[in-house]
């Protein structure tokens, strides 16, 4: 653990869509207790190339702590020299021209008692505190979800309005946990919310993937979940383990 | 409810593009001499058809949400994709993206983010050729469409139904097209009939009618058969409309009359969305 930052645990867990295979996922999702940086990603399914865009954007952010804008050109430019490995059907060419898209939403803890969030797009974060949802971000109500939401290119097109990247800071304390999660989980978990329930106690409850998986099937089937790949990172103070949510 | 069942591989939908190739294509639209009509509806078919593919394009290659066809109907009626799939039938979207007749390398204007055009070259794909002679046998085209979509369906019975749109510039000359067009309308998989579109394009330059919803809005008995020969929008593509800005209402059907170059794109457009809404 780096000096000067809180005592984390974190679980992620990971579904494809139904119907989907594992090698058709296009979430993504890294975290790194000991340097306080955790990210999850979720490319358009419209996007070709959009996994190896999700997978940049998270593997990279934890790699290298830089500004957004010396940041964003290079792992565009990795992205591309990753796409153009072999020769290419013409159509493939031109996704490559079009760009892959991404939801992206970054947290990284600056002390013990500080962190900040970046989001682009449609995944969401969830800070509890105190068994309640101290705040939602980027988006806070389930109306805010469209079929449309901002997301961050894999290619800079100087005629497109560059997508704008939301930041937060917020406080860190003991026994605090933040949750964050792709549209279709974090649309559920808006909802239960907005309904008087509790959706991070079912969050916290998880142990593993297999429960993950299982639950997720579960609310599948019960249309509660909408079918789509799905991630869920949940991250504790290190003195939660144990206890019970 | 209908039109609801979800685009997968294992459960694809088809297109099919019923197209005039009578002597009267070779004619331009009306309002722009220098476009003859079956060399506007040819780019708009290829690209259409790139759109549909690079929707479909992922890195591992290309996933088959959809099989298409292309009828042509003017002095004989053919399948008439050209080149690798000269002869082809309804074919999936794959085996189209991988067999274009020949892939031209065209240019494009974009803007340069500050106040400036810049050139952009771009990857134009042929698959489909402009053709017009002798007359207009659509009963023909419309009954090769109902065998071929009977067909469809048998293999895949709850797909998101089968769409066919058809573009004219003339009236039938081989019988009255309602009883071919009813019955391949009649075919139905487990999400909905068969969904017929119509587009008529005009030699005048005369206002287009987009859309309509009631017989009365129309000038003349030829747009009333085409009218007829509409499926009413289904609801999602209703919404489509509307939110491109076309007064439309519950029962509007899926036919333009007196179409120029730009509503016909546009028609091909909003009634190709329903079956683009791809998670």
């Amino acid at each position: 653990m780096t000096d000067g930052l809180p005592a984390l645990t974190w679980q992620a867990f990971t579904a494809p869509k139904a119907g989907g295979s594992r090698a058709e996922f296009e979430d993504a999702v890294a975290a790194d207790a000991a340097s306080g940086r955790f990210a999850v990603a979720d490319g358009a399914s419209e996007s070709a190339f959009a996994a190896t865009w999700a997978d940049l954007l998270v593997e990279d952010y934890l790699k290298k702590p830089q500004r957004w804008v010396t940041w964003l050109p290079l792992v565009r430019q990795r992205w591309q020299e990753l796409c153009h490995k072999t020769e290419l059907p013409w159509y493939l060419e031109e996704k490559i021209a079009e760009g892959a898209y991404a939801a992206f939403l970054a947290v990284a803890f600056q002390n013990q008692t500080q962190w900040q969030a970046k989001a682009i797009g449609d995944c969401c974060l969830f800070h509890v505190r105190d068994n309640r949802v101290l705040r939602a971000f980027p988006l806070e109500r389930s109306q805010d979800f469209g079929s449309r939401p901002t997301l961050l290119c894999s290619r800079f097109h100087a005629e497109h309005q560059p997508a704008k990247c939301l930041r937060l800071r917020s406080d860190w304390r003991e026994h605090d946990c933040l949750i964050m999660a792709t549209d279709a989980l974090a649309l559920w978990f808006l909802l239960q919310v907005e309904a008087g329930k509790m959706p991070w106690t079912t969050c916290l409850r998880l142990e593993n993937q297999q429960q993950f998986v299982d639950w997720l099937k579960q609310m599948r089937d019960a249309k509660k979940i909408r079918n789509d790949d799905t991630t869920l990172l949940v991250i504790n103070s290190a003195d939660m383990e144990g206890q019970e949510p | 409810m209908p039109y609801e069942a979800e685009l997968t591989r294992a459960n694809p939908t088809c297109l099919l593009f019923l197209i005039d190739q009578s002597s009267s294509m070779a004619e331009p639209f009306g309002g722009q001499a220098d476009k003859p009509k079956a060399q506007g509806v040819a780019d708009g078919i290829n690209r259409l058809l790139q759109n549909l593919i690079l929707k479909c394009a992922k890195s591992d290659g290309i996933r088959d949400y959809f099989h298409v066809g292309v009828i042509g109907y003017g002095g004989r009626v053919v399948w008439a994709l050209s080149g690798p799939l000269s002869g082809h039938k309804l074919v999936p979207i794959s085996l189209v993206a991988n067999n274009p007749l020949r892939v031209e390398d065209r240019t494009r204007k974009v803007s340069d983010g500050a106040g400036g055009l810049l050139d952009q070259r771009f990857k134009f794909p042929i698959w489909f050729e402009s053709t017009a002679n002798g007359r207009t046998p659509m009963c023909k085209a419309l009954a090769d469409a109902a065998q071929a979509i009977t067909e469809f369906i048998g293999k895949f019975p709850k797909c998101f139904p089968p769409l066919v749109i058809n573009i004219s510039d003339g009236k039938a000359t081989d019988g009255n097209p309602e009883m071919a067009s009813y019955a391949l309308r009649n075919l139905a998989s487990a999400d909905g009939n068969v969904l017929t579109f119509n587009a008529h394009l005009s030699a005048s330059a005369g206002r287009p009618i987009e859309f309509p919803a009631m017989e009365s809005e129309l000038p003349d008995a030829e747009a009333r058969v085409l009218f007829r020969m509409s499926s009413i929008l289904p609801p999602k593509l209703c919404d489509a409309a509307k939110s491109e800005g076309y007064q439309v209402t519950a029962q509007s059907r899926g036919f333009v009359f007196n179409a120029d170059l730009v509503s016909v794109l546009r028609f091909l457009d909003i009634g190709t969305r329903a079956a683009q809404t791809l998670r």
